[in-house]
């Protein structure tokens, strides 16, 4: 069973600094990967490779086996392969509603026409509805984006990509600053619409991590120093002298 | 909360309520426009003639600045060269409004196409200054080819304007023809900013990056932006030599494209009768200036600046809010 | 071609104009983000107090400085005001204010200086022609290339060379870390503000002897220092460099080659080089995510 998403031997520099040394990686459907790591340790720049907003120097991005490695954001995301970032991007001028229709719309191949009658358009405009009442967010749909609280805009960052029916979803830090009762909202609304996905999830939040994620991949300076389940990571201790800065004999030395 | 909207970086009234006084406003202006129809004498109806073609192409250009994003300076250009393509066209095969308009659209979209596909790739200032190129090539070739566009004196001498063989040439016929397409261009730009590709052009203009990760092509948006607000200006430059049946290179020049920008801005970026607003503003307050003092450009001047020092947002924003309460 | 010999020292001299334009444009845009459209106001007014001080009878040499100090203090005025809210503002704002501000200078020297094209009196020393290969060519211009490319090397050495320089590299990198180094970086800027705006009235000076004084001129010469400043890539001195020699030769011989048809050509160039380099020559892509 080819894995939804394949990331072989990439390897990026930015002028001299070389931030992905060698990554290796793998997600199948249905599967949830975490990636951890300190900062600077290459998450976004490999995410952004992942979603083609950077090109790699060297190695492969395959999506179901099919090499998208030179493909621009706009094909891949044609492709199925959804990408969330840090801040929060919504449409400020837009409603709840229009923002998740975007998305649709662009799924669809309706986001350039101009006949606003077409029942293709009323026929997203109702998933778009439906989508935003599975988020929560049913008494906001009219509101305007710019006027949503942080969390809501987090959550109305998700629907917009769910929105995108995603073969592979990429998220960047998904509950960054939400409280954990909008963290746990945000997670199950992922978790309901997983099941065939492919996950890859950043996460600075551990227990957001560990909950979510069936292996978790952990990067420092570029390289993978880690790529197991949960609790083998646990208690790695490569991984916990990477986030305490400490090497790695002295822990191995303590733990035992 | 406030939003730094892309365009004037000032917090931007996003309540979904500002739609509302329009209307109100909309009356006066149809009271208005009644009015000098019956009252008005030659002069004043061809003036108003010449303020609904200056403020159908500043709409145009509300909707590639205010709506789209895409800061031009050279969109005097396509309503310049469209005006030339319709006094040439004329001078060879008569001055029909069925041949007029087309022959201006045509021009409007070739040159807006060839802007489009120029400054493909570029954004921000780039993109500025290539549009201000283009513009500018487009004023060598109208300056020079003397032969054809009568180079600095620019082109006269060319046939009245009829509409299917009945004779146009007089101001009412003038005025009222104006008036209907900036009326018809208004309903083409409304109908284009509510439609899907209207809310992507805007989403383009908001938020790039998200575009581009939902599939959305920036460059074809682009083309379409440029494509809708080309025709438009051009139809609005196709009547143009006929209200003093006169064009001069001066309507293709930059400074042009900057006073387009100015009259944009007075009446309000992102909306789409702002555009006469500023027109109607800017002209008048030109013709009223310089027939009492030769330092009208100073003047006008010093007004923009302040206009846009203390109220960026432009007029019609401002006076719809004041409708509102 | 004793003949090609000097029309490429009429191509350096055009270039060594526009570069002192240019840099005085690129240092303000790269510095501060700042589009400013009043620049080719400002090298009009140098040019129009160098002649009145060629003219005066007061020591020639004297006009540079004069235009240098003259036309920085007006670019103190205008950072103090009303510049300054518009720092961090869009650069559409930006250009609507400058060119705005533009509108009135232009008409305020019109108001001032006349509408007739007004040429310096050249000082003995400058004045006649220089034989070269047989051919005349103007002494003062070969003054003009000699003063344009040691200033241009002066002011690369104070940015490139010296702590002031480094400074302000750093203040276009990240204002905040120059400022925890309890540098004061509003002053820094206003330095930088008013020494691009001294160099444009400074390169008026200095060009008046080449292109005269005429109302209309500053368009001419805003819409070329832009080119210099975009085609080269923003902050880079030699893209300025780069772009101000292209700029230069490629309007000088398309004009000495196809007349009619050398502005047009110019412009096409132009349109290529960007087309084909979206961020100027020497300019580097920032990061956007």
């Amino acid at each position: 069973m080819t894995p939804v998403l394949q990331v072989a031997a990439i390897q990026k520099s930015f002028a001299a600094v070389p931030v992905l040394r060698q990554i290796d990686l793998e997600v199948g459907a249905g599967e949830a990967l975490g990636l951890i790591g300190p900062n600077g340790a290459g998450k976004t720049t490999l995410f952004n490779i992942m979603s083609g907003f950077v090109t790699p120097d060297a190695g492969q991005v395959r999506l179901q086996g099919r090499d998208i490695t030179h493909m621009t954001p706009e094909c891949r995301a044609r492709l199925g392969v959804v990408r969330t970032f840090q801040k929060s991007l919504v449409f400020p001028t837009m409603s709840v509603r229009r923002n998740v229709a975007m998305a649709v719309r662009a799924a669809q191949s309706t986001g350039y026409q101009w006949w606003r009658a077409a029942p293709a358009l009323r026929q997203a405009d109702a998933q778009a509805q439906a989508l935003v009442e599975a988020g929560g967010l049913a008494s906001r749909a009219d509101t305007l984006a710019a006027n949503l609280s942080y969390g809501e805009q987090r959550t109305l960052d998700l629907l917009i990509a769910l929105a995108q029916r995603p073969r592979l979803l990429l998220l960047d830090e998904p509950t960054a600053g939400l409280s954990e009762a909008e963290s746990h909202r945000l997670l199950d609304l992922i978790a309901t619409h997983h099941a065939d996905i492919a996950l890859v999830l950043v996460s600075h939040d551990i227990d957001v991590v560990f909950r979510m994620c069936s292996r978790i991949a952990v990067m420092d300076l570029g390289v993978l120093i880690a790529n197991d389940t949960p609790h083998a990571i646990r208690a790695d201790a490569r991984v916990i002298a990477a986030y305490l800065g400490m090497p790695a004999r002295l822990i191995e030395g303590a733990g035992s | 909360m406030t939003v730094r909207a892309g365009f004037t970086g000032t917090p931007m009234d996003t309540s979904s309520s500002r739609r509302g006084g329009g209307w109100r406003l909309l009356g006066l202006a149809a009271l208005l426009c009644g009015v000098l129809a019956v009252f008005g004498d030659d002069y004043q109806l061809r003036f108003a003639a010449e303020i609904f073609l200056v403020g159908t192409a500043v709409m145009s250009l509300n909707v590639l600045v205010g709506y789209a994003g895409l800061v031009s300076l050279g969109h005097a250009a396509l309503f310049g060269a469209a005006a030339y393509g319709a006094a040439v066209a004329a001078q060879h095969w008569g001055s029909d409004l069925l041949l007029m308009l087309p022959v201006g659209v045509a021009c409007g979209m070739a040159l807006a196409a060839l802007m489009a596909l120029v400054s493909y790739r570029s954004a921000g200032l780039f993109f500025l200054v290539l549009t201000l190129v283009v513009g500018q090539m487009t004023w060598e070739v109208v300056f020079r080819w003397r032969a054809v566009t009568g180079g600095a004196d620019g082109l006269r001498g060319f046939p009245a304007l009829t509409v299917a063989g009945l004779p146009a040439s007089h101001p009412l016929a003038l005025y009222a023809l104006a008036l209907t397409l900036a009326l018809a261009c208004g309903w083409v730009l409304r109908a284009f900013v509510s439609a899907p590709v209207g809310h992507a052009v805007q989403g383009m203009r908001d938020q790039p990056l998200r575009m581009r990760a939902l599939g959305y092509h920036l460059g074809r948006l682009r083309l379409q932006a440029f494509l809708v607000t080309g025709a438009v200006a051009g139809a609005a430059g196709s009547i143009y030599p006929f209200v003093n049946q006169y064009v001069g290179p001066n309507t293709v020049h930059w400074s042009m494209s900057a006073t387009l920008v100015i009259m944009s801005v007075l009446g309000g970026i992102a909306t789409l009768a702002g555009g006469f607003v500023g027109a109607a503003l800017y002209l008048v307050a030109q013709t009223q200036l310089s027939s009492w003092t030769d330092r009208w450009q100073l003047l006008i001047g010093l007004l923009f600046v302040l206009t846009v020092i203390f109220v960026p947002q432009g007029i019609v924003p401002a006076l719809r809010r004041r409708f509102r309460s | 071609m004793a003949y090609i010999v000097v029309q490429i020292l009429n191509a350096l001299s055009f270039s060594v104009l526009l570069l002192l334009t240019g840099l005085g444009l690129s240092l303000v845009l790269s510095l501060m983000n700042f589009v400013n459209l009043t620049h080719g106001s400002i090298f009009l007014l140098g040019s129009y107090i160098g002649v009145q001080w060629m003219a005066s009878g007061a020591p020639w040499w004297m006009a540079f400085p004069a235009a240098f100090v003259l036309t920085g203090l007006v670019g103190a005025v205008l950072d103090r005001y009303p510049f300054r809210q518009f720092y961090p503002r869009t650069h559409l704002m930006q250009v609507l204010l400058t060119y705005g501000l533009s509108v009135v200078f232009a008409d305020l020297m019109r108001w001032g200086f006349g509408a007739d094209t007004l040429s310096p009196v050249l000082p003995e020393l400058l004045q006649g022609v220089v034989f070269v290969m047989g051919f005349p060519f103007p002494v003062y211009r070969l003054f003009l290339i000699a003063t344009g490319a040691t200033l241009a090397l002066a002011l690369w050495w104070a940015i490139e060379r010296t702590l002031w320089g480094a400074a302000i590299r750093a203040c276009v990198i990240d204002r905040g870390i120059v400022e925890t180094l309890g540098i004061d970086t509003r002053r820094l800027l206003t330095v930088g503000v008013v020494l691009a705006a001294a160099l444009g009235g400074l390169g008026g000076a200095l060009g008046a002897g080449m292109l005269s004084a005429y109302p209309g001129l500053d368009e001419e010469v805003l819409l070329l220092a832009l080119l210099v400043v975009v085609v080269g890539g923003l902050g880079s001195f030699t893209g300025t460099v780069v772009s101000a020699l292209l700029i230069g030769f490629v309007t000088t011989f398309a004009r000495m080659w196809l007349p009619e048809f050398a502005n047009f050509l110019t412009l096409g160039m132009m349109a290529l080089v960007l087309m084909v380099f979206p961020h100027g020559l020497l300019g580097r892509e920032t990061r956007q995510l």
